[in-house]
């Protein structure tokens, strides 16, 4: 057996054990199959993953859950003054009295909820919580849409913008556990969007921010030896004078200072104390004939000592507060950059854009590596293969028999030409949908079994509508062709 | 009777309309004439998904639009 005979063996192998696969699928797993062919867009298929770590996952839908709890209280307070009459009428319970949570009870004891999907006054609100929930379900797809990843940055902005006026708010009233609590929801949202925008621009913001928050930090305060220097010279004596006292006590007083300075002291004699100095390696650093000299060198050294550590400490201080005015203009770039993205859906329309493209890219370069490369004829085969297909050349040139992808798709779509009439079931239009294939020269001798095995995959003709119609339309028609192509090889 | 949908002046209609790099495009349209039928039927694929993926953008970018809170 030659490698073309063994490998097209193998594919009928592969083949007929992926029918019996299908066969033998339960009506459960014909339900997971269904669920996992809905929620793949070729988007997902083709693009980047865009997974989100577990921590980022956690905090969005943490916010997220937040947000749809918010537009559903939101929801419950609109029925409640709606409906406040009659429920004091036919109940005697005056809505206007209850709290948040019984007025969330009564709406949904009284229906409120079947209202909101049902009734078109509610069409805002329902559109809201639908919108929220489906971005929570986004979150937990392996390849999040480009499209919801925009909208939660969006949303994500808008909980930091509601956060930092609370903020205020609280600061204003004093409320410093209120404030604390929202400092660290802001700074938790504002790592969230810019792992999130980061992801979206495919940029490390952060190493971008950086370069920025230098630039600014120089222009407003000037290099960091500059600042520091200048700071330094002006302020170290004030610093020294305004903290000796503290760092002396700090040090130990008047009996620390020998530890500090790592001396020792002696005395001798009774009358006279004759008092040396020694340092750390028992050499004399000083002799006095009284201890009060002693005391009075040691005090000197000390503070003089003190001052040296205080000066070094302010240093620091001053390092450190030019590295905090570099944080802060870097957090102020981050902040700009994801804000620009955040708020602005002309941007979120020039990402998807691009990501899409990339996704058509990657499309078209699979296609060039796994099929172009092996199904170009060889020179040998073209020169037989060019007589077949020169025949059919001619015919398309004479007989003008064209079809593009975008006219086929647009007619089926706008139930147009040769899809006038579409009713959307199967029972009524794969007769349609069988003549095009005819008219087209698509064999199809396995037209029923084909739809049938797609069904079976979870692809349910009736199911389908706009761009997942498309793709139907297009799986079906491929499947026929490569049926044909199969059969006419065996 | 021939597939009118991989044939060489459908699949040059399709790759002239299709969303996708010139160079692509040139490529594309200079290796066609040599394409096998199995190709071809990749090819109608691959052109169909492209097209499909513009629909997605097209509904990404209403989403966005419809969706976005100021």
């Amino acid at each position: 057996m030659n490698t073309s005979e063994k490998s097209s063996s193998e594919k009928g192998r592969n083949k007929e054990r992926l029918e019996k696969k299908v066969e033998a699928m339960t009506e459960e797993e014909i339900f997971d199959e269904l669920r996992s062919e809905q929620e793949t867009s070729l988007f997902e298929k083709y693009s980047e993953k865009e997974e989100f770590s577990d921590e980022l996952t956690e905090t969005v839908d943490r916010h997220l859950s937040q947000e749809a709890d918010e537009a559903t209280e939101e929801f419950a307070i609109i029925w409640a003054k709606e409906n406040q009459d009659r429920i004091k009428q036919e109940k005697g319970v005056d809505m206007k009295k209850l709290d948040l949570s019984a007025k969330l009870k009564w709406c949904k004891e009284e229906g409120g909820f079947e209202q909101l999907k049902t009734e078109e006054k509610y069409q805002e609100q329902n559109d809201e919580i639908k919108n929220i929930h489906t971005l929570l379900s986004d979150l937990k797809r392996e390849n999040i849409p480009a499209d919801s990843e925009f909208l939660i940055l969006n949303r994500l902005n808008r909980r930091i913008e509601k956060a930092e006026k609370e903020l205020k708010q609280a600061k204003k009233q004093g409320k410093d556990i209120e404030a604390s609590a929202k400092e660290g929801e802001i700074r938790e949202l504002l790592q969230a969007t810019q792992e999130i925008s980061e992801k979206i621009a495919k940029s490390d913001l952060g190493k971008i921010a950086e370069t920025k928050g230098l630039e600014s930090v120089i222009k407003s305060v000037g290099e960091k030896e500059d600042y520091i220097s200048e700071r330094f010279s002006k302020e170290r004596h004030d610093y020294a004078d305004k903290n000796l006292d503290d760092e002396l006590e700090r040090m130990g007083g008047d009996k620390g200072y020998l530890g500090i300075l790592g001396y020792e002291i002696r005395t001798k004699g009774f009358l006279i104390k004759k008092t040396t100095i020694t340092n750390s390696e028992g050499v004399v650093v000083r002799t006095f004939p009284t201890p009060e000299g002693a005391a009075r060198f040691l005090r000197k050294k000390g503070e003089q000592k003190a001052r040296e550590d205080l000066e070094e400490r302010l240093k620091k201080e001053i390092d450190e507060d030019w590295e905090g005015l570099k944080t802060a203009e870097i957090q102020k770039a981050i902040r700009k950059e994801v804000k620009s993205i955040a708020i602005s859906p002309e941007k979120a329309e020039k990402g998807i854009e691009s990501l899409y493209q990339e996704a058509r890219e990657r499309l078209v370069e699979e296609f060039k590596e796994k099929k172009l490369k092996e199904g170009t004829k060889t020179e040998k085969k073209e020169e037989k293969g060019a007589e077949t297909e020169s025949t059919t050349e001619e015919k398309d040139e004479k007989g003008e028999t064209t079809e593009s992808v975008v006219k086929m798709m647009k007619d089926l779509l706008n139930k147009e030409g040769d899809f006038a009439g579409l009713q959307g079931n199967w029972g009524s239009d794969g007769e349609t949908i069988r003549r095009y294939c005819e008219s087209q020269g698509i064999p199809v001798d396995q037209f029923d079994s084909t739809e049938g095995k797609m069904r079976k995959r979870g692809m349910i003709y009736e199911k389908r509508k706009g761009v997942r119609l498309a793709s139907f339309f297009a799986e079906l028609i491929y499947l026929l062709m490569q049926s044909a192509k199969q059969g006419a090889a065996k | 009777m021939t597939n009118n949908l991989i044939n060489n002046a459908s699949l040059t209609k399709s790759i002239g309309e299709a969303n996708i790099e010139q160079a692509d495009k040139d490529l594309l349209l200079s290796k066609l004439p040599d394409m096998d039928e199995e190709t071809r039927i990749s090819l109608f694929k691959t052109l169909s998904e492209i097209h499909l993926l513009d629909m997605e953008e097209e509904q990404a970018k209403e989403r966005v639009k419809k969706n976005w809170v100021e």
